[in-house]
């Protein structure tokens, strides 16, 4: 047992879904600074996977985040989701989701670090638009900035590297190599074929809904 | 090609028949159907059989009749922005783009239109033709079809005015000949008012220069915003859709959360400002802002972005509902005249909750207004959000405007201080439970299920108290009630 509790703790997480087991038995760790990439063929249940990590699905077995049960308060403030498909505020502009995700996630500074990362991906220029205008890649690099401006000490992306371009593809590589290094641990899922030639990530193989070694 | 196009219709509108044929079958039964549609035909002759001729036939109908048709066809030339018609986004992305001709994509979905508006103008002129012998002493057999005929007209015209007015070409050419038709001897009007066959001319030549015309204008290319028009139309009706669906099985409806995404669809539609960005915004909340001021911004953010009747729907409906809780404060009877109203004692606070009734109507207009100015639904999901937050923001902008409208209308009334603390207590709990219940469930405030459950458990007190006879004892109990909703975390 160690001392400080684990950014994500995973033990026989079994999902079951319409009668069907989706996810049996799976059992990880991850540590504070690492980067997780979960891999897997369509099917295998990686969103699955993060749903049940973040609370979003029924699941039996433990999932832990610094210690707490993963739909506690105080573990929901410790870490921040990103969907596949972007969940966002169609009525509102990108300044002001930034500015909305800051104050209901109780940090201040992660509004401009949330346009940084907008400006960096290109956007400044949209910074008062409607995402529901926007394209797949622009409307994934607004979630992205909203969660990586954050800074929580989890994070957790579904194939955050969908429909962005070759650029956005390296610098979101590079910031999540930055969390790592910065102390955060970082979950996501891809099936890239060159993505872990940019993305130094611990690898976890999800192969019909078993986690391989 | 155009067999391709015939083969996907006959496949996938034989396979949606049989569906539809099936589901109907299993969910309200085709015999149950039959039984219904022979008592509606036996109801309806025995209603026409009742029908007795004027004493003097109706006379100077013709310039009326004559004017609506012109009416009906001078509306196209002036209002067709939209396609009357559309591609969904499947059959945009499959069949717009395929080497076929825009008429061989469009006439299964063109056909079905013009179907639809000969079956409504049949119906209305089978009506015309039953009710003429009685009104005007006259047969008028071929009302139905001429009046299905001009419906078919008027759609052709309606495209053909959308699709060469997008080209920035004028083909007012249908309307305005229908316009004249509308006006000529032996016209569509005399259809209505007299026997002769000759009346079946007008029509059936203008429905056969329009569908004429309206395929011509669909031989070579589609007009230049059909298909940006058709992908946000096709968007406005799944938005629909899934309301009514979400509706009927009892979620939120995503009405409010769906408000702003609606305008900017409309927007895009007609290619206004609004499309990419607000018209007006309100300042932002500062970063450092506790949590419940954010949802305050946002629910003041909607109904300030909200289209200006919106805006004055809700202004008069927080004026209505401080109006009848200060009416109800002050005299109980005034809120709803007619009801049981308990004997009034110290300072109208009987009059509040004495009559169950008033406070029951007063909250329900509460419940009404406070949904309105709650702004979107705020499902918490994983965010780290603290209930009592979200409510306490999503209510104050809400109990503010309302005990506002209050306490202007207890000046006016020139009422005691005891009603109007009853009243500020019934508002609260009516807007804690409106706002708890709606999230809770997930039935949303904007549903009439979370109004009425709100309406009835701030009613509950004076309900309770009044049948026990002790209705002096309904403000503490308010008091006490209010605390424990206002304690319930959810």
């Amino acid at each position: 047992m160690q001392d400080d509790p684990a950014p994500l703790n995973v033990v026989d997480l079994r999902v079951r879904l319409a009668g069907v087991n989706v996810l049996d038995d799976v059992t990880f760790r991850l540590e504070a600074g690492d980067v997780a990439l979960l891999v897997g063929p369509n099917g295998a249940g990686k969103s699955t996977l993060l749903r049940a990590v973040i609370g979003l699905l029924p699941s039996n077995g433990e999932i832990e985040i610094f210690g707490r049960p993963n739909r506690s308060m105080s573990a929901r403030s410790k870490f921040v989701f990103s969907p596949d498909d972007p969940a966002l505020y169609e009525d509102l502009t990108l300044r002001e989701h930034a500015r909305l995700n800051a104050i209901l996630y109780g940090r201040p500074d992660s509004d401009a670090r949330a346009l940084e990362w907008l400006g960096a991906f290109g956007l400044e220029a949209r910074l008062d638009e409607y995402p529901g205008t926007h394209s797949r890649g622009m409307r994934q690099k607004l979630a992205l900035s909203l969660a990586l401006g954050l800074e929580l000490p989890l994070t957790i992306l579904d194939e955050p590297f969908n429909g962005l371009d070759i650029a956005s593809q390296e610098l979101l590589a590079a910031g999540l190599q930055a969390r790592g290094a910065a102390g955060g641990a970082v979950l996501l899922t891809g099936h890239q074929r060159d993505l872990e030639s940019v993305l130094e990530a611990r690898r976890l193989e999800l192969v019909d809904g078993a986690l391989r070694a | 090609m155009t067999a391709g196009v015939t083969f996907l219709r006959r496949r996938t509108v034989g396979r949606a028949l049989r569906a539809y044929r099936e589901w109907v079958g299993r969910a309200v039964g085709w015999w149950t159907i039959v039984y219904m549609i022979a008592w509606i035909v036996v109801f309806v002759i025995a209603g026409l059989e009742t029908l007795t001729p004027l004493a003097t036939p109706v006379s100077g109908a013709r310039p009326y009749l004559v004017a609506a048709f012109v009416v009906l066809f001078a509306s196209v030339i002036l209002a067709r922005r939209v396609p009357p018609v559309i591609l969904d986004r499947r059959d945009l992305f499959r069949l717009g783009l395929a080497p076929v001709s825009p008429w061989s994509a469009l006439r299964w979905r063109f056909v079905l239109k013009v179907v639809g508006a000969a079956a409504v103008g049949v119906f209305v002129g089978l009506l015309w033709t039953a009710l003429a012998p009685a009104l005007f002493w006259q047969a008028t057999p071929f009302a139905a079809p001429v009046v299905g005929l001009v419906l078919v007209a008027r759609f052709c015209a309606a495209w053909l005015v959308y699709a060469y007015r997008a080209a920035g070409l004028r083909a007012w050419h249908v309307a305005l000949l229908g316009i004249v038709l509308s006006i000529v001897p032996y016209g569509f009007a005399d259809a209505l008012l007299g026997a002769s066959p000759l009346v079946l001319v007008a029509p059936l030549v203008l429905v056969g220069l329009g569908v004429a015309a309206a395929r011509a204008s669909l031989a070579e290319q589609w007009p230049p915003r059909f298909a940006s028009q058709s992908l946000v139309l096709t968007q406005l009706q799944a938005m629909r859709l899934m309301q009514l669906m979400a509706g009927v099985a009892g979620f939120i409806r995503q009405a409010a959360a769906d408000g702003g995404e609606r305008r900017r669809l409309l927007a895009a539609l007609h290619d206004t400002p609004g499309a990419t960005r607000p018209n007006r915004s309100l300042p932002l909340p500062a970063a450092q802002s506790p949590v419940w001021r954010a949802f305050a911004w946002r629910a003041l953010t909607h109904l300030w972005r909200a289209p200006w009747w919106r805006q004055l729907t809700t202004l008069v409906l927080v004026a209505l509902a401080g109006g009848l809780a200060a009416l109800a404060g002050a005299g109980g009877g005034a809120a709803a005249p007619g009801v049981g109203v308990a004997p009034a004692t110290a300072g109208g606070l009987a009059g509040l909750f004495g009559g169950p009734l008033a406070v029951f109507a007063a909250a329900y207009l509460v419940a009404r207004a406070g949904a309105a100015l709650l702004g979107p639904e705020f499902a918490i999901g994983v965010a780290p959000v603290d209930p009592y937050a979200r409510t306490l923001g999503r209510v104050f902008p809400a109990a503010a405007a309302i005990l506002f409208a209050l306490l202007v209308a207890s000046g006016f009334l020139g009422d005691a201080a005891g009603g109007l603390f009853s009243g500020v207590a019934l508002v609260l709990t009516v807007l804690l439970v409106v706002e708890k219940y709606g999230s809770w469930s997930g039935s949303g405030a904007a549903r009439w299920e979370a109004q009425l459950v709100a309406a009835l458990l701030a009613a509950l007190p004076a309900f309770v108290l009044s049948a026990f006879g002790v209705p002096d004892w309904t403000f503490g109990t308010q008091i006490g009630l209010l605390l424990v909703v206002s304690l319930v975390g959810v």
